[in-house]
């Protein structure tokens, strides 16, 4: 069981991140709640066995951390100003070119309604399949599916104008 | 871009750094279990029991008022014996006065009576 819980977490750590990435549009903020959402499984896991869906259960703890950790942030960014505090400097790990091609991501992500932007982010960076993302945003699965067509479709409209515009 | 290559771009623009991706999950694996916390077992279990108490007594005392009260006491009166004539003697022994049927039951004391 315990290898199990290892493989699961080893899994999920990528796909938690990236949809945090995509939620807090901030890389440490990602890791922080990328790393409490897990945390959670594995105390879960350890003390009363694994939940029914587990990686629902991850998305789902995640999904409040990020909403938590954006609401807290932006009761801190008035605050670092005024006590002239610099705003936490990017990864040194990501070159300049990945940034950028992260920043054009996110500012896509933002032209959507946040409903469609949370669908869309659960399946390309959490991998789920609409039952999970259905149980986890309390929808049905046709809701979900209706949500996810309507995100893609005006992602792919959005590129078609800025490549005919460039 | 087509509907199809919408989530393989944001799935790679967003992919993280193997690295990091590592060492989330080991050190999401290496936390500790907490036993149930200390506040718990000081805090909150305590409170629970003054809680339950309280709202145990509460009902109880509810209850109890919501029952039908008890009908007033009725003073009994139980006649001993009809006097016969003379009815009653009274006599004052030291400021005492007492009345006294035929029989020799003690009607009344009055006491601190002056005739």
């Amino acid at each position: 069981m315990a290898m199990e819980l290892e493989d699961l977490v080893a899994d999920l750590a990528p796909r938690v991140l990236r949809y945090s990435r995509g939620r807090t549009h901030c890389p440490h903020l990602a890791e922080e709640v990328a790393q409490d959402a897990l945390s959670a499984l594995v105390q879960r896991w350890r003390r009363r066995g694994p939940p029914e869906n587990p990686t629902a259960f991850v998305f789902a703890v995640a999904r409040r951390r990020s909403a938590r950790a954006l609401l807290r942030r932006r009761l801190m960014v008035p605050l670092e100003a005024l006590l002239d505090r610099p705003s936490p400097a990017p990864d040194p790990a990501e070159s300049t070119q990945r940034r950028a091609a992260v920043d054009e991501a996110l500012a896509a992500l933002g032209r959507l309604a946040a409903r469609d932007r949370e669908v869309l982010l659960l399946v390309a960076g959490g991998e789920l399949d609409l039952g999970s993302i259905g149980e986890i945003l309390g929808i049905s699965g046709s809701a979900v599916k209706m949500r996810l067509h309507r995100a893609r479709k005006r992602l792919a409209k959005l590129s078609e104008e800025n490549n005919e515009a460039s | 871009m087509k509907q199809a290559e919408v989530d393989e771009y944001f799935r790679q623009a967003l992919e993280p750094d193997p690295d990091t991706a590592r060492r989330v999950a080991r050190q999401a694996l290496s936390s500790p279990t907490p036993a149930r916390s200390l506040s718990w077992r000081l805090v909150v279990a305590p409170a629970m029991l003054v809680l339950v108490a309280i709202v145990g007594s509460l009902w109880w005392r509810l209850g109890s008022s919501s029952s039908p009260a008890p009908a007033p006491a009725v003073p009994s009166v139980v006649i001993v014996e009809r006097a016969q004539r003379p009815a009653f003697e009274i006599t004052n022994s030291g400021g005492v006065v007492a009345v006294i049927t035929s029989t020799g039951q003690v009607m009344a004391i009055v006491s601190g009576g002056t005739s």
